[in-house]
């Protein structure tokens, strides 16, 4: 027992020697470079607390970053560091929890998609995992404690990270292009501010074609080209909405799981009109009109009634 | 304007219960009232096979409709203070139960036996009780309440971000709908009771000309004093 603390009391404190080292350049927030075409400015910061809170920190630098860096001062990367090496088909990397599990089955399907996706069409192989999910400081939320607003969030600031920089659109982009910030782009869409709190950026601009009723909380990575986002508002607000198979069923599913049934159907937390209805209020709503339309429809019969059997005996009468 | 009731010695005024104003605001009520119906209906139970309305006209349709309802309802609130119609909608407790019943007994019983209608309108009080009961909770509180929570759906960073735990726009759509259901339940019945004159026309067409055509109280005390004794 003792020899096992050692040991990793050990592993810790030679990974933290190790990484300690990397950052006291790295860590600095201004180690930049100009390199590449154009000679932009390359950062090579690497925030220390963003890693320490990643779901990577329990890494030595030199898990990923293999080779070329056993001497100081090293030259600038030549291979980019192999996310697939760890995620896909390692079985150091398996922990028994569904959760892995099902990340690295994931993981091709991942790859195919992202394969056929507007960044890869456009950027090529400049463009890789590491863009969206910064492995210096990506911790997956998935399974924390998080509210519905918070999961967007987490979710929508992937894509913001970028497209929410010019510098660092200017930085990726191959053609000539002229930056435009979100808000310009989706002026079109009506309270943009509540969709991007209730949406995720995926829910409109990934290809979900193929995917499992299960799948919703994961999106995919076939991200389409801007022609091909959804800009048909019926596509969410309908009851056969692509919201209520992604990532809306998650949360309604949550709900019932964390709420019960009867609170989650009572105060369905997932309101989009057209989408999401409370079916009691609905049912209880309807019924009550569709009472009192009946009860006209009988009313308004006697009244016929009467006024026909009035008239008949004041023309007996005559 | 001259009427079969003109020679009964009432003057041409005591006829006349409806003023433009109130006019104007009753039938733009109705027609944005069916155009929020229609949309709102249609935006709820949105399909994207068989949409009644397109959805982006549909939304459209209802934030315009809105828009206008409120102003119209801002318009009804200034003049029917300015005008003294506010008075119409004071209820009146005292025996309102039996007189309620009283209406309620005319509506499905007396009216098939050939019964007089149990409280003649007069301009000083327009409404029989059930038709104030209703009107006073529909336009001094459904209405607003529909407006308000309208108001926070068109704006949603206006709702409570948190109410008793859950996201404060869901309890505000919630509660907006509920209305929109309440209020389509009265206009149905509205329609149905309005029919109820002397002939099937004879409100309607009053409520054209600002002219009221069928009986009408001349002398109002001496019918509130009868009702407050529960006879009609």
């Amino acid at each position: 027992m003792l020899r096992a603390i050692l040991l990793l009391l050990s592993i810790a404190v030679l990974q933290a020697t190790e990484n300690q080292s990397c950052l006291k350049c790295h860590g600095m927030a201004n180690l930049a470079e100009q390199t590449g075409p154009g000679r932009r400015l390359h950062s090579y910061h690497v925030a220390p607390s963003g890693f320490e809170h990643s779901n990577h920190h329990s890494l030595r630098c030199s898990d990923c970053h293999v080779q070329g860096y056993s001497q100081y001062p090293h030259a600038a990367a030549k291979t980019i560091p192999d996310c697939l090496g760890c995620h896909q088909n390692n079985s150091a990397f398996l922990d028994g929890s569904k959760e892995r599990s099902l990340l690295l089955r994931d993981m091709e399907k991942m790859k195919t998609e992202f394969e056929q996706s507007a960044h890869h069409s456009a950027l090529k192989d400049s463009f890789t995992c590491v863009h969206c999910h910064n492995p210096h400081r990506f911790a997956d939320q998935r399974g924390k404690n998080l509210s519905f607003e918070e999961r967007i969030e987490w979710s929508n600031a992937v894509c913001l990270n970028c497209h929410n920089s010019e510098k660092q659109i200017n930085e990726l982009k191959t053609k000539e292009y002229v930056y435009r910030t979100p808000e310009e782009i989706h002026a079109w869409l009506p309270s943009t501010e509540m969709h991007w709190k209730k949406v995720r950026c995926v829910d409109c601009h990934a290809d979900f074609s193929g995917m499992e009723r299960n799948e919703e909380e994961r999106f995919s990575h076939k991200i389409n080209p801007k022609e091909k986002a959804v800009r048909n508002c019926k596509e969410c607000h309908s009851t056969e909405s692509i919201l209520t198979t992604r990532v809306y069923q998650m949360n309604m599913r949550k709900a019932r799981e964390e709420e019960g049934l009867i609170t989650a159907i009572l105060w369905n937390n997932s309101y989009v009109i057209g989408a999401t209805r409370n079916r009691w209020l609905d049912l209880f709503s309807l019924t009550l009109l569709v009472s009192g339309v009946g009860g006209i429809a009988i009313h308004a019969y006697a009244r016929y009634y009467v006024y026909r059997k009035n008239r008949r005996e004041k023309n007996d009468g005559e | 304007m001259e009427n079969k009731h003109s020679s009964l010695g009432e003057s041409h005024l005591d006829r006349f219960f409806y003023p433009l104003w109130l006019r104007i605001w009753h039938w733009l009520n109705a027609g944005l009232f069916l155009l929020l119906i229609a949309s709102g209906v249609s935006m709820h139970f949105s399909s994207l096979e068989k949409p009644l309305i397109p959805f982006e006209a549909a939304s459209l349709l209802h934030n315009v409709s809105g828009i206008l309802l409120t102003i119209n309802y801002a318009w009804f609130v200034v003049a029917n203070f300015v005008s003294g119609n506010y008075r119409q909608y004071i209820p009146v407790f005292k025996n309102i139960f039996a007189r309620l019943f009283l209406q309620a007994r005319y509506y499905l019983y007396g009216m098939f036996r050939g019964e007089d209608h149990p409280f003649h309108i007069s301009r000083k009080r327009k409404f029989n009780p059930l038709q104030q009961l209703a009107y006073v909770v529909v336009v001094y509180y459904f209405i607003p309440f529909v407006i308000g929570s309208g108001i926070l759906l068109f704006f949603p960073e206006l709702a409570p971000e948190n109410f008793l735990g859950f996201s404060g726009i869901t309890p505000v759509a919630i509660f907006h709908i509920s209305i929109g259901y309440m209020l389509t339940f009265f206009m149905v019945v509205h329609v149905y009771l309005a029919t109820h004159g002397e002939t099937i026309w004879e409100n309607f067409h009053g409520m054209i000309t600002g002219y009221h055509s069928g009986h009408i109280e001349t002398h109002p005390q001496s019918k509130d004093e009868s009702s407050k004794e529960g006879k009609p």
